[in-house]
């Protein structure tokens, strides 16, 4: 039955009219979705001691740190050396050491914000670098950890480590805050 | 799902001996119950390294896909018996790398690939190298690797198998064709690779040179006799590609160059009539060009090939073909989980004779009774389609192929030319998992 179908000539066209109204219902979805630029779930669980008024500033405006383990010696990085790591291309810090990255899921609202307003990277173009390196074997993909505070700890005790951070949370010197040149 | 577990042992039956079978049987079983493990609990991939750890064996990186394709076509057979629908389109793999230190990589993948009624069936080493990164900083990087390689070619040759990577199911096929996919896929090669920073963006520089995996029927393919039994040896293939991507991914830019080169020695039943093939020597160059440019949600990307091909002393007289083919596609990103594409993909078997008449002019002159038809020598392949990635491990798409040619439709599926239809229709679903 359904070759028969696909035999018939409109095929086509009931194939694209059907995926239209599909897409469009979806993407009308999303951009609902998207207005609310950090689930305060997020926020909530992984800073505890936010208050409301934190929460409300998180909100509009979200200001990534980049930390990385404290033995690290660098303090601050360019734009291009920190694309080149997160683009898994740079493996050592200056010191010989290795470097180890630390992201949240593709899907994390907070990796997606970082990627576009701190590394200014398309998110789909980095995974593509990424893919290249861990299904050719040429490399091999960052380390990707549930949440903030996973990532807080883990950098924490990885030597080389490098990753993002976002929330009014006060760091304290247990780990490196990297600015951005 | 079972379907495909089922066909795969049943495959693995006849290509494995017991202890092989078994250890990837178990390593399958294994694989299965860890991705539901971590569906079920929304973890990050529990394959992932902890640092931390002292033994070695903890710091193994694992990564795997799978891929189901359902193929259905109105006329003409593709990827298996597809006038009836076809599954048989499918591939996994399962791949290891570790890091001894931050210069010395060892990555291995196995992969079982199943392309339509292709042989071979079966598990093979996809690649197994070690890489030894030279140097090392922020703005350069360079080193050797050494075993089976992937080759670089094209923005998409190194990762077509894995089909959550892909933006459409079927890569252009008279660029990326299927059917001779192996034998630029990878190749047991001496490689060095190394990359600039600047300012705006990356170079990047990858070349290979070494020999490459022929089975049957690439040499089938290349000699253009389905069922030839002569043989390929001195097999030579070098690759070089340069490349050149906006540091914000905006843009990127590629140029890519194969040579292959092997000698034909015809078996029994070649040398004898009516084929009366002789000893001689094959080539093939391709030269490629790359460009892809990204809006914030449109991506608009572009290849465009020359292909030499030629067949020395094999034939009473010598073969050369100029090939042509190029494509343009628009990829939608209309959100982070959904995208629509649109292709054309066209080409031509004889740059300078895209309708094939002087081809089948040619060949009746040599064979009067050929049966060859002129749209072989040209394929124009419209394709619309979507994919659906929910997360980073689930990809879902469907696309809808309108064709007028039958250039790059596999003999070995439509052994009767004078049945090839000119004009066709194919559509396809894929079901993929990685992780």
């Amino acid at each position: 039955m359904f070759i028969g179908m696909f035999k018939n000539k409109t095929f086509l066209v009931n194939f694209c009219v059907v995926f239209i109204l599909f897409f469009s219902r979806e993407s009308f979805a999303q951009q609902n979705e998207s207005e609310e630029v950090i689930k305060p779930a997020d926020v909530a669980q992984e800073s505890q001691n936010s208050t409301p008024q934190t929460l409300q500033q998180a909100k509009h405006v979200i200001v990534h740190k980049v930390i990385a383990h404290k033995d690290i010696k660098n303090n601050s990085l360019s734009l291009n050396e920190l694309r080149s790591i997160f683009s898994l291309r740079a493996r050592k810090w200056p010191d010989g050491s290795a470097i180890t990255v630390f992201v949240l899921r593709d899907e994390h609202e907070l990796h997606r914000q970082f990627l576009l307003k701190t590394l200014k990277m398309l998110p789909h173009q980095l995974r593509r670098q990424w893919d290249r390196f861990i299904y050719s074997g040429i490399g091999q993909g960052p380390i990707v950890v549930r949440s903030q505070k996973e990532m807080l700890e883990k950098i924490k005790v990885t030597p080389g480590a490098i990753g993002y951070f976002e929330g009014e949370e006060v760091l304290d010197d247990s780990v490196l805050m990297l600015s951005i040149r | 799902m079972i379907r495909y577990l089922c066909s795969l042992s049943v495959s693995l039956n006849q290509v494995l001996p017991m202890p092989l079978r078994l250890c990837f049987i178990f390593s399958g079983l294994a694989i299965c119950l860890v991705s539901s493990y971590s569906i079920a609990s929304d973890h990050a991939s529990p394959f992932q390294v902890n640092t931390n750890t002292g033994s070695w064996i903890d710091d193994i990186n694992w990564h795997g896909f799978f891929s189901q394709n359902f193929v259905a076509t109105d006329e003409n057979e593709f990827l298996g018996t597809s006038s009836d629908g076809s599954f048989k389109s499918n591939e996994a793999a399962l791949n290891a790398s570790w890091r001894a230190n931050e210069s010395l990589q060892f990555s291995l993948q196995a992969l079982y690939k199943q392309i339509g009624n292709a042989k071979p069936k079966g598990v093979r080493v996809d690649y197994a190298f070690i890489d030894w990164r030279a140097l090392d900083d922020f703005t350069n990087g360079a080193g050797f690797r050494v075993g089976r390689l992937k080759n670089p070619y094209g923005f998409f040759n190194e990762t077509r198998d894995v089909a959550a990577t892909n933006t459409s199911i079927l890569l252009p096929e008279s660029i990326y064709v299927d059917y001779l996919s192996q034998l630029f896929h990878s190749s047991d090669s001496l490689g060095f690779y190394g990359h600039h920073e600047t300012n705006t963006g990356t170079f990047s520089l990858n070349t290979q040179y070494g020999r490459p995996i022929l089975n049957d029927n690439i040499t089938s393919s290349l000699v253009g006799i389905a069922d030839t039994d002569g043989d390929i040896s001195n097999e030579r293939a070098g690759f070089f590609r340069l490349g050149y991507e906006d540091g914000g991914g905006i843009w990127r830019a590629a140029i890519s160059y194969v040579h292959f080169s092997g000698d034909f020695k015809p078996g029994p039943n070649d040398s004898s009539p009516p084929l009366n093939l002789s000893s001689g020597k094959l080539s093939i160059e391709q030269l490629l060009l790359s460009l892809e440019y990204n809006w914030d949600k449109l991506q608009v990307t572009t290849e465009i090939q020359r292909r030499n091909s030629e067949l020395k002393d094999i034939y009473p007289f010598d073969i050369t073909e100029k090939a042509l083919a190029y494509y343009l596609q628009f990829a939608y990103k209309a959100s982070p989980t959904w995208t629509v594409y649109i292709r054309r993909d066209e080409g031509f078997r004889f740059k300078d004779d895209r309708h094939g008449n002087d081809y089948i002019t040619n060949l009746k002159a040599i064979n009067p009774f050929t049966q060859a038809q002129a749209h072989s020598a040209f394929a124009k392949d419209t394709t619309i389609g979507f994919r659906y990635s929910p997360s980073f491990k689930w990809s879902f798409a469907m696309e809808v192929h309108q064709i007028d040619g039958t250039y790059w439709l596999p003999d070995i599926e439509n052994p009767d030319v004078a049945e090839q239809q000119r004009y066709w229709n194919m559509f396809l679903a894929q079901v993929a998992y990685r992780f």
